[in-house]
C-alpha cells in the first residue's frame, strides 16, 4: 500500500515538474526579449528533479520486501538487471522530453534567437540567410510596370532580387537579407511578399512536405509609372517632393522623391562569386548613403517636414470659416504690410512681392488668401486662437502617421501644442511659419480634402495583393475617408478661395484652360538666407469635384510661384491627359 | 522463483546441422526485419544522390553502397543462419539500421564537410569500408570464436593490455590533426586508431570475469569485530583498475570516456553484487579523488567547469567555446517533426557532425521523428542486450552481456544528452551512427559478443566434458 502510494506520488511529483519546465523559459516575457535565447535553467532543473523521482517510480515495485536474501543468485541479478534497465530506461525518455522542447515547443525561440556577444559578434541561426535568399518573392507592380521582382537563379535556387525602373523601383524600399533587412513596402508587406500570409496553412503544409518552393504574391500600387515618370524628371536633381492623389479616392498616383536610394544596389547578388566581396560593396554603398549629407534614405515625400509657408493658410482659413471667426469677405487691416500681435520685438510681415501696388490698407480674407497676406493671417490666427487651430490642424490630419505601407512621418503644428499659448507663436503658424511642420503627402492631403468635399480621404499607395498565378487579389484596398475636416458650405468657401487664386492671385500661373484648377503657393523661410518653394492644389474637369490633389516642395528652390508652380503645373497637365 | 532456466536446451550439435535443419531453423524473423534497413539504404542513398541535382536520373551504379550493404547484412544473416540458428534475431537487424543510416547521413554530410575541408574527401567510402571491417569482425566474434570462456580465462592479460594500451597513447598517441591536445589516437596514416574503444570492451570483459568469480564474496559483507565493512581485499584489484583509468583519462582530458568508463564499472558493480552501498562509495570515491587531483591537474578542472559553464548558457560564447553546441541547437530547431528531409537542411555548420554530433543532423533533416527514432532504436538495443543477459547460461557470460548492452545504452545516452544540451558536451560517439572506424567496428564486436552469448552452441559437449 504505502509502496504503491509512494511510487504514484513520485510519478506525479516528476510529471508535475516536467510539466512546468516544459514551457518555462520558453516564451519571452517582454517583446523586447524576442530574440533572445530560450532559458534552459529551470527545465534543466526540473529535469534533475524528475530524474530520481523517476527512478523511484520505476525501481520500488521490483524490490520485494521480503528478504532478497532469499532470493537465489540468478533472480536477484534479474532483479539488478531490470534496476540498470530501468535506469537507462528513465535516461532514454528524458533525452526523448528534451528532444520534444528542443525541437517542437522551443523550435521558434531557438531559431530566431539572436545574441550580440560581449566582442560585439553577432549569433545568429546561419540558414535564415540562406533560406531567406532562396524566398521566392513576389513582385511589386505599378500599372504595368515591374518594379521590384526576384530572379530565381539556377541551380542554386537562390533569388536575385532586381528593381528595374530607376523612377519607380525606390517607392518599395530595399531587400537585403544579408545584412540590412528590408525597408519600405518590402518590410511592411513582407508577409505578402514572402508568401507566409494569405496562404492555405494544408497548403503550406503540403508545400514544405513536398519541398515545393513557396512563391510569394504580387502588390499592386496604385502609382501611375507615366505620371511617376513625368513627376520625377519634372523634379530632376532638385532635393524636394512631388505627390499627386486621387483627390476623390486618396490614391497615391505619384510620389516622386529626390534624393533618393538605389534599392539595387543594397540587394544581395548571389550570381557573384565570393559572397563577402558583395557584401562589402553593399556595406559601402549604405555607409555611403548613411553618411551622404542630403540623407537619400529619406523619402522626402512622406518622411521629409518642411515649414509649408503660405500653403497652410488654406488650413488657418478653413479653421476660420467653419468656426465663424471670419467670412470669405471679413475684412482685415494691413497698412504697412507689418504688424505686432503682442507685446515685444517680434514683427509680422508680408513677404517683400506680395502686396499688390493699388490695393489697402483693408483687406478681404479672400484677397489676404490670393495675395498671400502674412499680416491678415497673423490677426486671423490670434482671433482663432490656440485650441481651433490645434483642432482643425489635427482634423486635417496633421499628427496622423498615415499607414501606406511606407514610412511617414507626422506633420504637426507645433513640437508642444501648448507653445500656441503664444501670440507671436500662434500667428505665425497661421501663415505656416513658427513651428508648423509638413511632408508634401500631408499638404496635398490638404488639397484633396478641399477637392473632395471637406472630407480627408485615406491615402493608400498598395491597391492590392493579388496571386502570383491567377492574379486574383487576396486582398485590396477599400478607399475610405478618414474624418471629415470642414462642413461642406465651408469647403466651399474654400474651394472658392483656391480658385480665386488660380484666377487672380499669385498662383495665376497654375490656371489650365477648361479644368477647374485651385491652389496656393508657398514661400516658406528656413531660417537661413533661403526659402523652400511650395505649391499645393487641384485641378479636374469637373467642377464640383476635381480630381486630381497635389503638394510640390522644392528644398531651397525659392518663390513657390517661380519653382514649385511650374513643376506642379506639368504634372497636373500630364494627370489631365491621361 | 518461476524464473526461466539459463540453461536453455539446445538441441542441435554441429553434426546434427543438415541442410534440412538449416531450412527449419530458418531464421526468418531477422530476414524479415532486415528488410527495413535494406530498402532504407536505397531510399536514403536515392535520396542523398537525387536531392541536390533536382533530378530522378540514376544509374544502378551510384547505389553500389546499398547493395554492398544489403550484401554484407545477409551474408552476415546467410552465416548465422549455417552456424549460430538460434542466436537472437533482432539485434543484427536493430544494428543494421543504426549502420545504414548513419552511413546515409554521412553521404549525405559529404559534400558539406568537403567544402569546409579537403581532408574529408571520400569519407562516405571510408564508412563503407568501417561497415565491411565491422561486420567482419561481427561476423568473426559471433561464430568463429569458439569458446567464449578463453576471455574468462585470460582477464588479466586483457585488463593489463588494456592500460597498456592507455599508456601507450600517451606516449605515442596524436591528437588526430583536430590541434585540441587531446591524445587520443595511434596514427597509422590511412587509419586513427582510438584505443579507449577497445579499451571498453576489454574493461568489460575483465569486469565480467573478476566479478563473476567474486559475486559471492562481494554481495556478503566482511566483518571485522562488530563492523560490517565490505570485503576490502577483493575490492582492491577493481579500485586499482577504476583509479588508474580515471587517473589516465583525467590527464588524457577525454571526459566522455571517462564517464563511460566509470558508468560501466559502477553498473556491472552493482549488477554483480546487488548492493547500491557499491555504487554510493564509488561515487563518493570519485568526488574525493576529483577534489583531491584538483590540486595536482587544475587546467584539467578548468576545462571541465568551462565544459559545464559552457552547457548551462553557450549564447554568450557562441562564437568559440559556445559554437557547437548553439549550431547544434540552431539544427535541432529548425528541424521541428518531420525534419526538412535528407539533403534538404544545412548541418555543415555544425563542427564534428558526422562524429559526435550527428544527432543534430538527424534532427534538422528526419525531425523529431528521426531522433526519436534513433532513441527507440538504442532502447531496443539495451532491451535485447539485457534480454540476452538474462537468458545467457553462465554467470559469466550474463555479466558479459549485461556489461557489454551497459556500453552501448550509457554511451548513446552520454552523447545524446551532451549533443542537445541536456548534459555537458563530450566527445565520444553514437555507436554505430557516427563516422569513425575504431568505433564502429568495436562496437560490431559488441553485437557479435552478444550474438555468441545469445546462442550456445556447443553446451551439450561440453558438459558431457
Amino acid at each position: 500500500m504505502l509502496r504503491s502510494f509512494v511510487r504514484t506520488l513520485a510519478l506525479a511529483i516528476a510529471l508535475i515538474l516536467l510539466l512546468f519546465g516544459f514551457v518555462s523559459g520558453v516564451f519571452p516575457a517582454a517583446p523586447a526579449e524576442a530574440l533572445t535565447p530560450p532559458n534552459d535553467n529551470i527545465w534543466l532543473l526540473c529535469l534533475a528533479g524528475a530524474f530520481p523521482l523517476l527512478l523511484i517510480y520505476v525501481w520500488l515495485p521490483g524490490t520485494d520486501p521480503n528478504a532478497p536474501q532469499r532470493l537465489t543468485l540468478d533472480a536477484r541479478f534479474r532483479h539488478n538487471v531490470q534496476q540498470l534497465g530501468g535506469f537507462l530506461l528513465v535516461g532514454f525518455v528524458l533525452i526523448s522530453l528534451h528532444l520534444l522542447r528542443e525541437q517542437i515547443v522551443a523550435a521558434s525561440a531557438i531559431k530566431s534567437a539572436t545574441v550580440i556577444t560581449e566582442t560585439g559578434a553577432v549569433i545568429q541561426d546561419p540558414r535564415k540567410v540562406p533560406e531567406q535568399l532562396r524566398v521566392r518573392r513576389g513582385s511589386i507592380f505599378a500599372g504595368d510596370k515591374v518594379i521590384a521582382a526576384s530572379d530565381v537563379i539556377s541551380p542554386s535556387r537562390y533569388v536575385h532580387r532586381v528593381y528595374p525602373e530607376p523612377n519607380l523601383s525606390y517607392l518599395a524600399g530595399y531587400y537585403n537579407p544579408t545584412i540590412y533587412g528590408s525597408a519600405g513596402l518590402e518590410a511592411s508587406f513582407d508577409a505578402y511578399l514572402s508568401g507566409s500570409e494569405a496562404l492555405d496553412p494544408i497548403l503550406k503544409q503540403q508545400r514544405d512536405i513536398l519541398h515545393r518552393p513557396v512563391i510569394g504574391n504580387d502588390i499592386r500600387l496604385t502609382i501611375d509609372p507615366a505620371l511617376q515618370n513625368v513627376a520625377q524628371e519634372a523634379l530632376g536633381e532638385r532635393k524636394g517632393a512631388v505627390v499627386l492623389l486621387d483627390a476623390q479616392s486618396g490614391a497615391i498616383l505619384a510620389m516622386a522623391s529626390y534624393p533618393h536610394i538605389d534599392p539595387q544596389q543594397l540587394s544581395f547578388d548571389p550570381n557573384q562569386d565570393d559572397w563577402s566581396v558583395e557584401n562589402k560593396r553593399i556595406i559601402d554603398y549604405y555607409e555611403g548613403v548613411l553618411n551622404d549629407p542630403s540623407n537619400p534614405l529619406i523619402m522626402r515625400a512622406t518622411q521629409g517636414l518642411y515649414p509649408p509657408g503660405s500653403t497652410f493658410k488654406t488650413v488657418t482659413s478653413a479653421a476660420a470659416i467653419d468656426t465663424n471667426t471670419a467670412q470669405a469677405m471679413s475684412v482685415f487691416s494691413d497698412t504697412n504690410g507689418k504688424v505686432k500681435v503682442e507685446a515685444g520685438n517680434y514683427v509680422h510681415a508680408d513677404c517683400a512681392t506680395c502686396r499688390p501696388g493699388n490695393h489697402g490698407p483693408n483687406f478681404t480674407l479672400i484677397e489676404g488668401y490670393k495675395w498671400s497676406l502674412n499680416v491678415v493671417f497673423a490677426e486671423l490666427g490670434v482671433a482663432l486662437g490656440q485650441n481651433r487651430m490645434v483642432e482643425y490642424a489635427r482634423r486635417f490630419g496633421f499628427g496622423t502617421r498615415y499607414d501606406i505601407g511606407v514610412p511617414v512621418e507626422a506633420s504637426r503644428v507645433a513640437s508642444d501644442p501648448d507653445l500656441l499659448k503664444g501670440k507671436n507663436l500662434l500667428a505665425a503658424t497661421a501663415y505656416g511659419q513658427g513651428e508648423v511642420q509638413a511632408t508634401a503627402l500631408q499638404m496635398a492631403l490638404v488639397a484633396a480634402t478641399v477637392a473632395h468635399g471637406g472630407e480627408v480621404p485615406a491615402p493608400y499607395l498598395v491597391a492590392s495583393v493579388t496571386d502570383p498565378e491567377t492574379g486574383a487579389p487576396i486582398w485590396q484596398f477599400q478607399p475610405r475617408n478618414i474624418q471629415r475636416a470642414i462642413s461642406p458650405q465651408t469647403n466651399e468657401t474654400v474651394k472658392q478661395m483656391m480658385i480665386t487664386s488660380t484666377v487672380s492671385g499669385w498662383a495665376k500661373g497654375a490656371a489650365i484652360p477648361g479644368t477647374t484648377v485651385g491652389g496656393k503657393t508657398g514661400t516658406a523661410e528656413t531660417g537661413r538666407d533661403s526659402s523652400h518653394s511650395w505649391f499645393t492644389g487641384f485641378a479636374g474637369k469637373d467642377p464640383n469635384r476635381p480630381q486630381y490633389a497635389i503638394a510640390v516642395v522644392v528644398e531651397e528652390g525659392g518663390e513657390g510661384t517661380r519653382v514649385a508652380l511650374p513643376l506642379a503645373r506639368t504634372v497636373l497637365v500630364a494627370a489631365l491627359n491621361r | 522463483m518461476s524464473l526461466t532456466s539459463p540453461y536453455k536446451p539446445v538441441p542441435r550439435t554441429p553434426s546434427q546441422r543438415n541442410f534440412w535443419s538449416i531450412v527449419r531453423g530458418f531464421r526468418w524473423r531477422e530476414f524479415r526485419l532486415l528488410l527495413a534497413p535494406s530498402l532504407l539504404s536505397i531510399v536514403g542513398m536515392l535520396m542523398v544522390i537525387l536531392v541536390p541535382t533536382g533530378d530522378v536520373q540514376w544509374q544502378w551504379k551510384d547505389i553500389w553502397m546499398s547493395f554492398l550493404f544489403i550484401g554484407l547484412v545477409y551474408g552476415v544473416h546467410a552465416w548465422l543462419n549455417v552456424t549460430r540458428p538460434n542466436a537472437d534475431q533482432v539485434l543484427l537487424p536493430i544494428t543494421a539500421t543504426a549502420m545504414v543510416l548513419g552511413l546515409v547521413i554521412i553521404q549525405r554530410l559529404e559534400p558539406a564537410l568537403v567544402s569546409r575541408s579537403p581532408d574529408f574527401e571520400g569519407i562516405a567510402r571510408k564508412q563503407v569500408l568501417w561497415i565491411t571491417l565491422g561486420m567482419l569482425a561481427l561476423w568473426f566474434t559471433a561464430s568463429v570464436v569458439r569458446d567464449i570462456n578463453i576471455l574468462r580465462k585470460y582477464k588479466y592479460s586483457f585488463a593489463i593490455l588494456g592500460i597498456g594500451l592507455v599508456a601507450a597513447t600517451l606516449v605515442f598517441g596524436t591528437d588526430g590533426g583536430s590541434g585540441s591536445g587531446v591524445r587520443l589516437w595511434f596514427d597509422f596514416g590511412f587509419f586513427q586508431f582510438q584505443p579507449s574503444e577497445l579499451l571498453k570492451i576489454l574493461l568489460v570483459i575483465f569486469l565480467a570475469g573478476y566479478l563473476d568469480d567474486k559475486r559471492e564474496l562481494l554481495a556478503s559483507p566482511y566483518k571485522i569485530g562488530p563492523f560490517k565493512l565490505p570485503p576490502l581485499p577483493y575490492l582492491a584489484p577493481l579500485l586499482l583498475l577504476w583509479a588508474l583509468a580515471l587517473v589516465l583519462f583525467v590527464v588524457q582530458r577525454d571526459l566522455g570516456s571517462a564517464m563511460l568508463f566509470f558508468g560501466i564499472f559502477l553498473a556491472m558493480l552493482y549488477v554483480a553484487s546487488g548492493r547500491p552501498f557499491y555504487v554510493v562509495a564509488g561515487l563518493s570515491l570519485f568526488f574525493a579523488a576529483a577534489y583531491s587531483l584538483n590540486a595536482f591537474f587544475s587546467s584539467q578542472f578548468t576545462h571541465i567547469q568551462r565544459r559545464v559553464n559552457i552547457w548551462l548558457d553557450p549564447w554568450p560564447v557562441g562564437q568559440d567555446a559556445g559554437y557547437q553546441i548553439v549550431q547544434s541547437l540552431y539544427a535541432l530547431a529548425s528541424g521541428g517533426v518531420l525534419g526538412k528531409g535528407i539533403g534538404f537542411g544545412s548541418p555543415g555548420y555544425i563542427p564534428a557532425v558526422q562524429t559526435d554530433m550527428v544527432i543534430a543532423a538527424i534532427g534538422e533533416e528526419l525531425g523529431l521523428a528521426g531522433t526519436l527514432g534513433v532513441v527507440a532504436l538504442f532502447m531496443l538495443l539495451v532491451y535485447r542486450g539485457y534480454h540476452i543477459g538474462l537468458m545467457a547460461r553462465t554467470g559469466y557470460e550474463q555479466l558479459l552481456a549485461v556489461g557489454l548492452t551497459t556500453i552501448l545504452g550509457l554511451q548513446t545516452i552520454i552523447i545524446i544528452g551532451g549533443a542537445i544540451k541536456m548534459i555537458p558536451l563530450t566527445g565520444i560517439t553514437l555507436p554505430f551512427i557516427s563516422y569513425g572506424g575504431s568505433s564502429l567496428i568495436t562496437n560490431c564486436i559488441i553485437i557479435g559478443l552478444l550474438l555468441r552469448i545469445s546462442a550456445p552452441r556447443a553446451v551439450r559437449t561440453e558438459r558431457l566434458k
